[in-house]
């Protein structure tokens, strides 16, 4: 178990339709001063800083700590989208206990207007700027069609099994004012939806928005402000199959043991997850590789634990509620962990004591090739 | 015009690949020969449209009769199970597009 502790999160509101005085940087700064105001500190009391943007450049992490005013002495920057949030968490937790820092702040965020999107979408990598943007098959919609079809065929799953977890997800984001998406779905408005890349509708894919995420760790022996979770384990996995699998299975499936060996807890007792949602199918096959779905039962999980149930799966609403803000994705959701366990949710919060926190990303040529997971306790 | 569509093998352990990469994943050596891949047949199909033109653009994972998984541009409404022939057609000044078209007496 790590002795690191997450001390505050925040977030810049996310916006549909960015403004020209709304820059990646505005955003980052906004969402700097939410954790900051979150933990009660001053920027003084920060010695550490990680950053993951797509679109600050020609910026470096080392140019936003200048326009930040922060003075620190380890600092970090991460390009693995949805799988940044928690590489720049377990990075900034082994710093803490090694000493290297004491209070690390960790960004994430972008405008990702239309331009943005779609000059990010044709050139993610040399594959897609060669062998898909021609076809043209930009941005990641067309491949989780296939990847979603793969699925339903070995599941024996339709789409209103997948519309589950949209029509759910948006009932968490009725009760958070922060996500962009929040008046009531229904199944039937799910199956009635516009199609984007069949099967997948308009509900399955993330609504881009720009925004901005951070959070705080700090070390737990030198704990100020207000310490609310510590990181009892976290896990991770990159390219562990050469892209020549499946997708249907990510790296957090050899993982799962040691990560519940090294959290000292079990599937049954999380009480809360927050899992990297770009398409319902990823948070089935991540659930399902970190032994969360009992029994691989995948219907029974939809219908009874998610449908009926409500088990507190994404309950900012997630992406697809909440919207996608690039890189701020890979820390949505354990800036929703944190603030659950701090009790800061309002309407939407959960009495619980384990989250998880799982994160996914970077499609090299047909899905994902990064994924992690962290199990996160709170603090009495 | 068209070119015939080429993947890659690994001329010391005979691994097939899609998009051609400095070191073989399966046995780690750098020694590599082109093969032309004609012919596929369609795993998935999906069709999306595209925000430039506004027009539907079908798309479909193709497996290649020597192994690889490739995605490609396909015919509108192709479907699971087709047969199809690949080849490679000019998309802009300097890149290419591969195309999956139904294999005719098929």
């Amino acid at each position: 178990m790590s002795s690191a502790v997450l001390i505050g999160a925040g977030e810049a509101r996310y916006r549909r339709h960015p403004g020209p005085e709304t820059t990646t940087e505005t955003l980052l700064v906004e969402a700097a001063h939410a954790a900051l105001d979150d933990a009660q500190l001053e920027r003084k009391d920060i010695d550490a800083m990680a950053l993951s943007s797509f679109t600050l450049a020609p910026d470096h992490a080392i140019d936003l700590a200048w326009r930040l005013g922060l003075n620190v002495r380890w600092l970090m920057e991460d390009t693995n989208g949805g799988a940044s949030g928690l590489n720049m968490l377990q990075h900034a937790a082994r710093a803490v206990e090694a000493g290297d820092a004491t209070r690390v702040l960790i960004l994430a965020g972008d405008r990702m207007g239309a331009t943005e999107f779609a000059r990010l979408a044709a050139s993610y990598n040399v594959v897609t700027r060669d062998y898909l943007a021609p076809l043209p098959c930009e941005g990641p919609n067309t491949l989780f069609s296939f990847l979603t079809q793969r699925h339903m065929d070995l599941y024996g799953l339709a789409r209103e099994d997948y519309g589950q977890i949209a029509v759910a997800q948006r009932g968490w984001a009725m009760l958070n004012p922060r996500a962009v998406y929040r008046a009531s779905l229904s199944i039937e408005e799910y199956m009635r939806a516009p199609m984007v890349a069949p099967p997948l509708c308009r509900y399955d894919c993330v609504p881009v928005v720009s925004g901005a995420d951070a959070v705080v760790v700090a070390s737990g022996d030198a704990v100020s402000g207000r310490p609310c979770a510590s990181v009892r384990a976290i896990v991770a996995s990159y390219n562990p199959d050469n892209q020549e699998s499946d997708g249907l299975r990510t790296g957090l499936a050899d993982a799962a043991p040691a990560l519940w060996r090294a959290a000292g807890c079990e599937p049954k007792d999380i009480d809360l997850a927050s899992v990297y949602d770009d398409y319902p199918v990823m948070v089935l096959i991540l659930l399902n590789d970190l032994g969360m779905i009992r029994d691989g039962d995948l219907s029974r999980f939809l219908h009874h634990r998610i449908g009926t149930e409500r088990w507190p799966l994404n309950t900012s609403g997630g992406m697809l509620s909440a919207g996608q803000a690039g890189a701020a994705g890979g820390l949505h959701g354990l800036v929703e962990a944190v603030t659950q366990l701090c009790d800061s949710a309002g309407a939407r919060q959960i009495p619980a004591r384990h989250a998880l926190v799982v994160g996914y990303g970077m499609v090299l040529a047909r899905y994902g090739a990064c994924a992690n997971a962290a199990v996160l306790e709170r603090i009495a | 015009m068209s070119q015939p569509f080429r993947i890659t093998r690994c001329q010391l352990c005979d691994h097939a690949i899609f998009h051609p990469l400095p070191v073989c994943p399966r046995c780690g050596r750098r020694s590599w020969r082109s093969e032309v891949a004609r012919h596929g047949t369609v795993e998935h199909a999906t069709s999306r449209l595209d925000a430039q033109t506004g027009e539907s653009v079908w798309l479909a994972e193709v497996r290649l009769d020597v192994g690889p998984l490739v995605t490609a541009r396909c015919a509108p409404a192709v479907g699971a199970g087709e047969r199809v022939c690949l080849a490679l057609v000019p998309a802009g000044d300097t890149a290419f597009r591969l195309l999956a078209s139904p294999q005719r007496g098929a």
